[in-house]
């Protein structure tokens, strides 16, 4: 997608490259690229500098060079270079500059000056920059004590077909007060806001970690065995963060009292629609993205799940409100009897007949399960549809699949267990008497907290649909 | 090209929902004491130059330790291409072909690296080549809408209009994104088109993610429509907005330039167009801001920027790329190498026989006092009906040259109708002679 429009771009960013040129600027011809290499002594802080200006920059800057050019403009290269010792500045004093012009392409020159910059040693924490030239492209290197220099003060450019140009602007280190240097890499802060987004955060990580399980260079046995335990791993973490149908699932059971097999079907359901809702969503994404744009789509998706996630909240909360309302007649006719049907039922108890003082909207069938657990796991989770059309795209389908399965299985072992706890947790409360009254509250604080994240999920899709 | 599609669209999409029910993200504390320039500009985000570098510093360390095979070779051609777009650098575009090269050495049927390819020589302006390339990888895979893209573009370079209409008509249909859309506003623009053109371009914006850089582009290009038709609120809009998205986006601010040197703000367009020049010196912005100080009385600095054109011109040649169109354009304008300006225009419509080719030669013969031939050529140029201000400037001073004195001021008068700012040069001249 990106390609296509950007040889539209390409057609106006033609820039003149050498096909045969020997004397053409390595880097193209209107780079101006950078070097400072420092060096400590005794009594000083030495700043190496070189400034290489491809032919077009020279163009610019050949009418302002004179005869004091050359020591003109390393004093105001030197006011560019930043250097600090222990958060203190220092200042740079430029001295020998050598200025020369040698000949580039098309009977162009191009424009070399190299000079020193010292100042008093002083402190131990070093931080350099290098602010000249920051907006214009070229090769911009910082060289610590102890450190390789690769371009050879900008005479030797590496031509390997697998590096990228250097782009250091800053670096810090600590140099010993004694020993004379301890270096440290360059740091590299200047982060865009995707990279923070992509590098620093969990997020990322999780993404990097499920997705990049699609992409090993060879499907060795050990490779298949470990992404799929890895797949198994991630999902079993998956079920732990927000928003995957667990607190759909652990609003419902607490509220309606579940049982263990409920428990199970809730977790299974929730990941069997789960991973259905990745693969439907998968085809849709392959099919529709001949009309519609997939990221256009998902928030969509999202919001209507959402929307039937509310309406099946609903569909728990006004029977249980109004049971609730009857019981509350009920308890003024029998006080007291609640205590015995509540303890009943902490026993675990499933047949109807044992219940006969709840309220039967309370009460889970198989049948209420499987839909709350449907409507609970057809969000599709982004990171697995990842997965499905990574695969896709690697012509990894199958094993694509198997990872999503096994991705699945690791959700579902945790939503399941998630449940039974929750059960467990349930029958837990309700031997305290104390919270007997609260109790026939809790079906209904359920169903709420069952519309409330479904109209959170639909939000979610709004919000990302850009709608609000 | 599934493979691309599909990485992009579930990139997009982890990246956007992931957001979403994952955990909050921890902030990375910020690097002490390190500020980034107020002043910098960048040919796109960071944000997308952060991407294309990441995964070509995964490709790079993939390849290195484990071999690599045709794809990946393909898609580090793919993201070397896609970082010089960004950056400008050439040192990136160097390293595309070997890579490319290299990946279909390893599998000559590779269609990414077909494509690619074809994107390369297109960059070269060698359009033949580009044709040949897309030709190929549609060979492999009649489904590729990168393909019928590259194809699409050298075919209008090549003045194949018709074909290039139903290139671009198979290309939408295989998937009408951004890139389909895009492409679809510029036929309809250079068939004369111009609301529908608009409302592609918005169709295009609309189908980006707001802050990619394919995206900054396609608004940049819909704010040149609004300006080539005069709306210069409109365009400015569409340029502050891609700025707003991508701060610091280079073509925006030349776009903004632009348009304060349309209302007579010189000194705003001057201090806008500098940092322009200097991060990117394109002929075509360094050709602009000599217009303006031209147009602010500043000829001497003016005349540093058409020499700096100069000098791009020598490079161009040494370095055997084809911008004679180009070229032949700005010399005409500038009285530069009249004796060979014809020769120039005639290179330039025989390597790209299309309709701006045609006006550039048609300029040319117009500079050189061949009237009747420049004639004949402007009539090609305005053969598909494109809305174009200098077309029918070109065409009316050729009119007059002819002795055509109606139909020649006529023809003026349409081309500041299309657009009273068509150019800091020759809209007032048009007005002096409509007059």
């Amino acid at each position: 997608m990106k390609r296509c429009l950007a040889v539209m771009l390409g057609l106006l960013l033609t820039v003149a490259w050498p096909t045969a040129a020997a004397l053409a600027h390595p880097l193209g011809n209107f780079t101006v690229n950078r070097y400072s290499r420092i060096e400590l002594t005794d009594t000083e802080i030495r700043v190496r500098y070189v400034l290489d200006m491809a032919e077009i920059p020279t163009f610019q800057e050949l009418p302002l060079v004179d005869q004091g050019y050359a020591s003109r403009k390393a004093a105001e290269l030197a006011g560019g270079a930043h250097l600090s010792a222990d958060g203190r500045d220092l200042r740079l004093q430029a001295s020998e500059p050598q200025l020369s012009l040698l000949d580039g392409q098309g009977g162009l020159k191009t424009l070399r000056l190299a000079a020193w910059f010292t100042a008093p040693r002083a402190g131990s924490a070093i931080r350099y920059e290098d602010t000249n030239y920051r907006s214009r492209v070229g090769w911009s290197e910082i060289v610590l004590p102890g450190q390789t220099d690769v371009s050879h003060e900008l005479t030797d450019y590496p031509s390997d077909l697998l590096s990228s140009p250097l782009d250091q602007h800053a670096a810090a280190f600590t140099a010993g007060v004694e020993t004379g240097a301890r270096s440290a890499g360059p740091s590299l802060p200047f982060k865009g806001p995707l990279d923070l987004l992509l590098g620093d955060t969990g997020i990322a990580k999780a993404k990097d970690a499920f997705a990049g399980l699609i992409d090993p260079a060879e499907l060795s046995a050990a490779v298949v065995l470990f992404s799929l335990l890895a797949a198994l791993v991630l999902g079993a973490l998956h079920a732990l963060s927000p928003g995957h149908g667990k607190t759909i699932v652990a609003a419902y059971l607490v509220g309606s009292r579940g049982t263990a097999w409920q428990a199970v079907v809730l977790g299974l359901t929730v990941t069997a629609t789960h991973t259905a809702g990745v693969f439907a969503l998968g085809l849709v994404t392959l099919f529709a993205s001949k009309y519609v744009l997939p990221e256009q789509l998902y928030p969509w998706l999202s919001f209507s799940s959402g929307m039937l996630v509310v309406l099946i909240g609903l569909g728990l909360f006004v029977p249980r409100l109004r049971a609730a309302l009857l019981q509350a007649h009920h308890h003024e006719a029998e006080a007291g009897h609640s205590h015995a049907s509540h303890e009943h039922h902490a026993h675990g108890h499933d047949h109807d007949h044992d219940h006969d003082h709840t309220p039967d909207a309370a009460r889970p069938s198989i049948r209420r399960v499987v839909a709350l657990g449907i409507s609970g796991g057809l969000l599709p989770c982004p990171s697995a549809l990842v997965v499905l059309l990574s695969a896709v795209s690697l012509h990894r389908i199958g094993f694509g699949l198997v990872l999503i399965c096994a991705f699945s299985l690791g959700l579902a072992g945790v939503l399941t267990a998630v449940g039974l706890l929750l059960v467990h947790a349930g029958s837990y409360v309700s031997r305290f008497k104390a919270s007997a009254r609260l109790l026939p509250a809790l079906p209904m604080a359920s169903a709420f907290v069952v519309m409330l994240a479904g109209a959170a999920i639909s939000a979610q899709g709004l919000l990302q649909a850009g709608v609000i | 090209m599934w493979q691309r599609l599909t990485r992009a669209i579930s990139s997009a999409i982890a990246l956007g929902l992931l957001a979403g029910c994952g955990q909050p993200a921890a902030r990375p504390a910020p690097t002490p004491a390190i500020q980034p320039l107020t002043e910098t500009l960048s040919l796109s985000p960071d944000s997308a130059e952060g991407a294309t570098e990441k995964a070509i510093a995964e490709l790079q360390t993939a390849i290195r330790e484990r071999g690599g095979s045709a794809e990946q070779y393909a898609r580090l051609g793919a993201g070397y291409l896609q970082r010089w777009r960004e950056t400008a650098d050439p040192s990136f575009y160097g390293k595309a072909e070997p890579a490319l090269d290299k990946a279909l050495e390893l599998d000559p049927s590779n269609v990414d690296a077909l494509i690619e390819l074809g994107a390369l020589a297109s960059s070269r302006h060698d359009f033949g080549q580009a044709l040949a390339w897309a030709g190929r990888a549609i060979e492999q895979d009649g489904h590729s809408s990168a393909a019928y893209g590259v194809k699409a573009d050298a075919l209008v370079e090549l003045g194949r209009y018709q074909q290039a209409i139903d290139t671009i008509q198979r290309m939408v249909d295989l998937r009408p994104d951004l890139s389909s859309y895009s492409r679809v506003s510029y036929i309809r623009e250079l068939t004369g088109d111009t609301p529908n053109a608009i409302l592609a371009m918005r169709q295009a914006v609309a189908a980006g993610a707001p802050t990619a850089d394919d995206t900054a582009w396609a608004r940049y290009q819909l704010g040149m429509l609004y300006f080539n038709s005069g709306q210069l609120d409109a365009a400015e809009q569409e340029f502050q907005a891609a700025l707003h998205f991508l701060p610091g986006y280079v073509h925006a601010r030349a776009g903004l330039a632009l348009v304060s040197a349309a209302r007579g703000d010189y000194d705003g367009a001057i201090a806008l167009y500098k940092p322009v020049t200097d991060t990117l010196p394109l002929p075509q912005y360094v050709i602009e801001l000599g217009d303006v100080y031209a147009a602010s009385g500043r000829d001497d600095l003016a005349q540093q920027q058409y020499e700096l054109v100069g000098a791009m011109e020598q490079l161009y040649q040494a370095s055997g790329a084809n911008v004679d169109m180009e070229m032949a354009l700005f010399d005409a304008d500038h009285d530069r190498h009249l004796d060979s300006l014809v020769d120039e225009g005639q290179r330039g419509v025989r390597e790209r026989p299309s309709i701006l080719g045609h006006d550039a030669l048609a300029w040319t013969l117009y500079k050189a006092g061949r009237y009747e031939e420049a004639e004949a050529e402007e009539k090609l140029a305005m053969s598909t009906g494109m809305k174009n201000a200098l077309f029918q400037f070109h065409m009316g001073m050729i009119q007059l040259g002819l002795a055509h004195t109606t139909e020649g001021s006529t023809m003026l008068r349409t081309a500041l109708a299309i657009n009273p700012y068509f150019s800091l040069r020759y809209a007032p001249l048009a007005h002096e002679l409509t007059a």
